[in-house]
């Protein structure tokens, strides 16, 4: 254990649940495998622990966003395949392709930075289809387009073509239905202009659990591997996954203002949501304490005339075994989803690991 | 060791000056060598160490942290005898101090200027027919051709997901609205005809004075409170002090 123990605020992560989660998903994808998302710190959970235990619970590859988060990987010493896609006019891709960073490609002006990068090795490039999402990838329009400029870049050996992929919108299953039968298009389009895909790639959580025919070679789970539901009418509990971080605030006030309330060492500046208090609640000594006030430090609940000591834990969001609200309840309350919850706990709060 | 290779830019543009100009004015005739200024959460989001050393520099008389290894972290910048540093998780906080209003962060305007200018990358620029859905969910569909530009930030960086097909921001010159729903690392903005090219500004929130949406605009859009908004800003955003 680390030296944050004692912080009065703290993140729990549970790394057994998230190998868990990463064991129950490649079961459900298989034989498709698993690239776990470990983009934006791993949804705040902490990038480098987190991608180590989902290698060691048999996540074939990582998806990490961007080049510098696949540099930290491997500067970790992390030597799983990695995957980033969001690059910038001033995005260093040398030093991406020099580390073995898999590309995603949505346009040609990226193609033309490769090339001008001179890199040590052609870049293993994915080529991306929007099909509905309006984000990033080459429109039905563009892909042709897309693809001759990687074929092109192929023939002088900057780049190698390895995959297609897309991203679906999780509107409706219709909707999604709609973008697969779009990327299969897409990818007759493009084997007709003489691409091969050694891969392809469309599912992220929602569709690799619940659409078998998206999973193609594997499936980019992110947010079920950290315990939380990506469906509205399903909880992470109903998938038979097991949320990984609990938010823990300890009791350093106790005061009465009108009614009884303790002051907890986390507020807005933690991560803690200011929308929907009224709403809100957290765990104190086994009962639910509804939020009064959410200011930039520190957190009030109402303790009603319940004994409270100074030092006493309130669970702010946990697995909800015992009776704690879960990150999805606090989505609900806060009109947001579950992702927001976890990856809004800030930096200064530390991130204890445990693995029992 | 240090990643230095670059990524999709994000930054937050700090000025130190337009701080001590808002304390300066808030202090009024007492003074700023008799001002408390609150420093707490990273002086919200805008940098305790910069934020720290310029109200210093300007000859405040102290400042209020969160925590005490925060005011470790000032003194050892600014040295001891500089100014007196609170902790409030050890000293409370002081009843007369210059609240988040020292970052222009409250109504009225008038008086006060917001110190940070938020920007994003456009990092896709395209071309889309009419009726195409936007963002997860499709909440948002395009009512005839137009250019989608995609803003490389998201609610990982503290973009609130709440502010979705609500809040403004500013792209080549052309206000726009935040299309469709804001995901992690991105949202997009249906900017209709547009002169942006990839790697061009979307800018979030800034000078009102120079027709940019503020921090109090968003504010207004999410329902937040302003300086909610600001400290909720992550790391992967990176600030860019001015002393102008």
């Amino acid at each position: 254990m680390t030296g944050f123990d004692n912080s009065p605020v703290r993140a729990v992560i549970d790394l057994a649940a998230l190998e868990s989660n990463v064991r129950s998903l490649a079961a459900t994808a298989a034989p498709a495998g698993v690239m776990l998302a470990v983009k934006a710190n791993a949804y705040g959970h902490g990038l480098v622990p987190i991608a180590q235990a989902g290698v060691k619970a048999g996540a074939r590859s990582l998806a990490v966003l961007e080049i510098p988060a696949g540099l930290e990987l491997r500067a970790a010493g992390v030597t799983a395949p990695l995957f980033a896609w969001l690059h910038g006019a001033d995005t260093d891709f040398r030093a991406g392709i020099d580390a073995d960073i898999e590309l995603g490609i949505s346009a040609p002006w990226q193609l033309e930075a490769i090339t001008r990068a001179s890199a040590s090795r052609p870049a293993r490039v994915h080529l991306k289809l929007d099909s509905g999402l309006s984000r990033n990838g080459a429109t039905p329009e563009d892909w042709p387009d897309l693809i001759r400029a990687a074929l092109a870049a192929q023939e002088t050996g900057s780049v190698h073509i390895r995959a297609a992929w897309s991203h679906l919108a999780d509107a409706s299953v219709e909707d999604d239905e709609a973008a697969l039968a779009l990327f299969q298009s897409a990818v007759t389009t493009a084997e007709r202009l003489g691409a091969r895909f050694e891969v392809k790639h469309l599912a992220a959580s929602s569709a690799g659990i619940r659409m078998p025919q998206a999973r193609f070679d594997f499936v980019r789970f992110g947010i079920a591997a950290y315990g939380i539901s990506p469906f509205d009418d399903r909880s992470g509990a109903d998938l038979g996954l097991r949320p990984v971080m609990s938010l823990h605030a300890d009791v350093v006030a106790i005061l009465t203002d009108g009614r009884r309330v303790a002051r907890i060492a986390a507020g807005y500046a933690d991560g803690v949501h200011t929308a929907g208090i009224g709403r809100t609640s957290v765990l104190l000594n086994g009962v639910r304490s509804p939020v009064v006030a959410v200011s930039v430090d520190s957190t009030l609940v109402d303790i009603g005339d319940r004994a409270i000591q100074l030092g006493d834990t309130a669970v702010i969001f946990g697995p909800g075994d015992a009776g704690e609200p879960t990150a999805e309840e606090w989505a609900a309350w806060a009109d947001t989803v579950g992702d927001e919850v976890v990856t809004h706990v800030a930096p200064r709060v530390p991130r204890i690991y445990t693995s029992e | 060791m240090p990643i230095t290779a670059r990524g999709v830019r994000r930054r937050a543009f700090v000025s130190t000056a337009t701080i001590v100009a808002n304390a300066a004015f808030l202090a009024g005739a007492r003074g700023l060598e008799s001002a408390i200024v609150d420093v707490r959460a990273d002086a919200y989001g805008h940098g305790l160490v910069p934020v720290g050393r310029a109200l210093a520099a300007a000859g405040i008389a102290g400042c209020v942290v969160s925590h005490a290894d925060d005011r470790e972290r000032l003194v050892g910048h600014v040295g001891h005898r500089a100014i007196r540093v609170f902790a409030a998780d050890d000293d409370g906080t002081p009843v007369d101090m210059l609240g988040p209003a020292t970052y222009g962060l409250s109504t009225p305007q008038s008086s006060v200027k917001p110190a940070m200018r938020l920007v994003a990358e456009a990092v896709a620029v395209k071309t889309v027919a009419g009726g195409r859905g936007v963002s997860y969910g499709y909440t948002y569909h395009t009512s005839a051709q137009t250019t989608l530009v995609l803003a490389g930030l998201g609610y990982a960086d503290g973009i609130p997901r709440i502010a979705s097909n609500r809040a403004p921001v500013v792209i080549a010159g052309k206000r726009g609205t935040v299309t469709g729903r804001i995901a992690m690392d991105q949202f997009v903005v249906d900017i209709g005809e547009s002169t942006v090219t990839v790697g061009g500004d979307v800018v979030l929130f800034g000078d009102g004075q120079l027709d940019e949406p503020t921090v109090l605009d968003w504010a207004e859009a999410t329902g937040l409170r302003p300086e909610v908004i600001v400290s909720g800003l992550g790391p992967r955003i990176e600030r860019v002090y001015s002393a102008s």
